[in-house]
């Protein structure tokens, strides 16, 4: 086990050279000077150029890249142009914010998603089924951001139940935790009706049935264990996705975190944090789903004994 | 005390399932009794309606689609129809208990084996806490021939032979009085089938416990039955002694089972399997279900359907050749 989880962080390795290589390049192609914006429209051409040179923005790209991967080699994401801060702080400062999102976003969905898909695998056809999964259709076709919007408008502008934005206390967060969990709900309602209806016709269930256990032992002491392995998987897919992605939610709710700040970043042309999320992203993302292979592990002894 | 004679007592139990693509009679009136530690064997092709007839006794027919439409099943007298839920419940894995075909997918795959077979310890005696639940397990495993250690792993640990055992451990735990088994060596190597058979044997005997042997596999039936019911399109043509079937076969499906066999004394005699196939259960043919492929199929065996007729005691047949004045005949090659 020790040594299956040294070989996954060791893959970790090529991902980050990977990502971070076509990300920079991806930067270095886009119109603008950095060098421009952060000086401003009006500064005057030889300070640019002064700027250029000291920012190396004149080396050839894969000169530039080098020398960001030795900096990063020593844990060293560079200075944001725009603030002149390391970039690593300022995306520390604002991580415990997309976490508690991410956190709160996929907590509403598991504990709601998980009930919901069990009960329509169940009373597979039950008017409670066909309701649930017409909601769960809309959740996954509806866009985040216009969700969003319209919640602001309901329960911010009309009802003026909640801020529309910023991050002040409790109250910020529902609207957002409902916007992003609304969307992650839908396919976990989804993935647990059907991965539980391939388990409830399974030949254990019937043994066990035939045991004598009563139906809601059957459900959830013999089926939702073997149900759960797929329901896993997206949880962590989605919680991972949260952690660096839920830029559109977090830019329409103006939420003081990560997305918001790889928003920006690109808008500024800040090739070195934008370089400083995606990795940060990339790790995060690798790293939930380690853990989730590792609860597989916990779920499931079949693949704990393939881990060896 | 004459009605508790039997163990079970199925009369006339029919069972349909409602498909999209029709009504499918899966059980048409069928009869069959267990004696008090006897072995009933219920032998016939696939779809012959078999497993649905054991699942009714433990009322697990999956509903929908499947509804037993007609008919009684008594357990030690009692009409299993007549119990709630919660009384079946117990009933399960405690009266009746079943083994079932493939041991490779009824076990759970994320419970230990010692937990599932404590489970149902416990689920039969309240009294019994885990860990004396768990000692018991270990000592079943141990009748069954595992190492009681074994009981901390899981089933994918286990050989095929070694889940039948566990699940033949998890049947008899309780001690019920009916064990179902559902072709439980068919998954089995060979050489596995034999010692499986004689460890059920060895343990129906010590608990005295009456069986229904599923199977069509007439070997088996031999070797471990004391009387046969022949299942054909959801009705028992024939049933009688082992000595009755085996000796005095009487019924042309029957016939066409054995001939089907092949007999290793006489290795070039070409095997005689039965023509054509199951009749479709959305569309039983009228008459005698198995005319369409009996030999001996007469313009009457087609529009009218067989009653059962005795020919012993212990001996009945569905086949209008034993009806008095229905000018069927098989040519006395049957039947004496």
């Amino acid at each position: 086990m020790y040594k299956y989880v040294l070989k996954r962080l060791l893959m970790l390795i090529p991902v980050i050279l990977g990502v971070s290589f076509l990300v920079f390049f991806i930067m270095s192609l886009a119109p603008g000077d950095p060098a421009r914006t952060i000086l401003g429209e009006t500064a005057p051409i030889e300070s640019v150029m002064a700027l250029r040179e000291e920012l190396g923005l004149n080396d050839p790209v894969i000169v530039r890249y080098v020398n960001y991967m030795a900096d990063l080699l020593h844990g060293d994401l560079g200075e944001s142009y725009k603030t002149g801060q390391p970039v690593i702080s300022e995306i520390l400062s604002r991580f415990p914010a997309t976490l508690t999102l991410a956190f709160w976003g996929m907590l509403f969905a598991v504990v709601l998603s998980i009930p919901i898909g069990i009960i329509s695998a169940t009373k597979q056809y039950s008017i409670m089924d066909r309701v649930s999964m017409v909601f769960a259709l809309l959740g996954v076709a509806t866009p985040n951001f216009w969700l969003g919007l319209m919640l602001i408008i309901g329960f911010s502008l009309n009802l003026k139940w909640f801020p529309s934005g910023g991050n002040d206390g409790w109250s910020s967060l529902v609207l957002p935790v409902i916007t992003l969990g609304t969307g992650c709900m839908a396919s976990i309602t989804r993935i647990t009706r059907s991965s539980m209806l391939e388990v409830i016709r399974q030949d254990y269930i019937r043994t066990a049935k035939a045991k004598g256990v009563n139906k809601k032992a059957v459900i959830y002491k013999h089926a939702l264990k073997n149900a759960l392995i797929p329901v896993v998987t997206v949880v962590g897919l989605q919680f991972g996705s949260l952690l660096g992605g839920a830029v559109l939610t977090e830019s329409v709710f103006s939420w003081p975190g990560v997305g918001t700040f790889l928003v920006n970043s690109i808008k500024a042309q800040d090739t070195p944090a934008v370089l400083g999320c995606v990795i940060v992203f990339c790790i995060c993302f690798s790293i939930v789903n380690l853990v989730v292979d590792i609860l597989y592990a916990y779920i499931d002894p079949r693949i704990k004994s393939k881990y060896k | 005390m004459e009605d508790k004679k039997y163990t079970v007592d199925i009369k006339n139990l029919s069972v349909r399932y409602e498909t999209s693509d029709g009504i499918v009679e899966a059980v048409n009136g069928v009869d069959l009794k267990i004696e008090r530690g006897k072995t009933l064997g219920l032998v016939g092709e696939t779809g012959a309606g078999k497993t649905t007839t054991a699942l009714s006794i433990l009322r697990l027919i999956p509903n929908p689609p499947g509804k037993i439409t007609g008919g009684v099943i008594e357990l030690q007298g009692k009409n299993v129809f007549d119990y709630s839920e919660e009384e079946m419940e117990s009933i399960r894995g405690d009266q009746v208990s079943m083994i079932f075909q493939d041991p490779m997918t009824s076990l759970n795959p994320v419970m230990t084996v010692g937990d599932q077979i404590a489970e149902e310890i416990q689920l039969h005696n309240k009294k019994m806490d885990k860990k004396q639940a768990l000692e018991k397990a270990k000592e079943m495993l141990e009748m069954v021939g595992i190492p009681g250690n074994r009981a901390g792993e899981y089933p994918h640990q286990f050989s095929g032979g070694m889940k039948q055992r566990v699940v033949i451990a998890m049947a008899l735990v309780c001690n019920p009085d009916l064990l179902i088994a559902d072709e439980p060596t068919t998954a089995l190597d060979v050489t596995i089938q034999a010692q499986v058979l004689d460890l059920m044997q060895k343990l129906k005997e010590q608990y005295n416990t009456s069986m229904l042997m599923i199977t069509h596999d007439l070997g088996i039936v031999a070797e471990v039955c004391d009387e046969v019911s022949i299942m054909y399109a959801g009705r028992v043509v024939e049933h009688g002694t082992l000595e009755d079937i085996f000796e005095h076969t009487s019924h042309p499906y029957t016939e066409g089972l054995f001939n089907s066999l092949p007999d290793i004394e006489h290795r070039e005699e070409e095997l005689k399997p039965i023509p054509g196939l199951m009749p479709d259960p959305t569309n039983l043919p009228e008459g005698c279900p198995f005319h369409p492929r009996c030999s001996y199929c007469t313009e009457l065996c087609k529009t009218r359907r067989p009653v059962e007729t005795r020919l012993s005691d212990t001996h009945t047949v569905a086949c209008l050749a034993y009806e008095e004045g229905t000018g069927v005949s098989l040519g006395g090659k049957l039947h004496e």
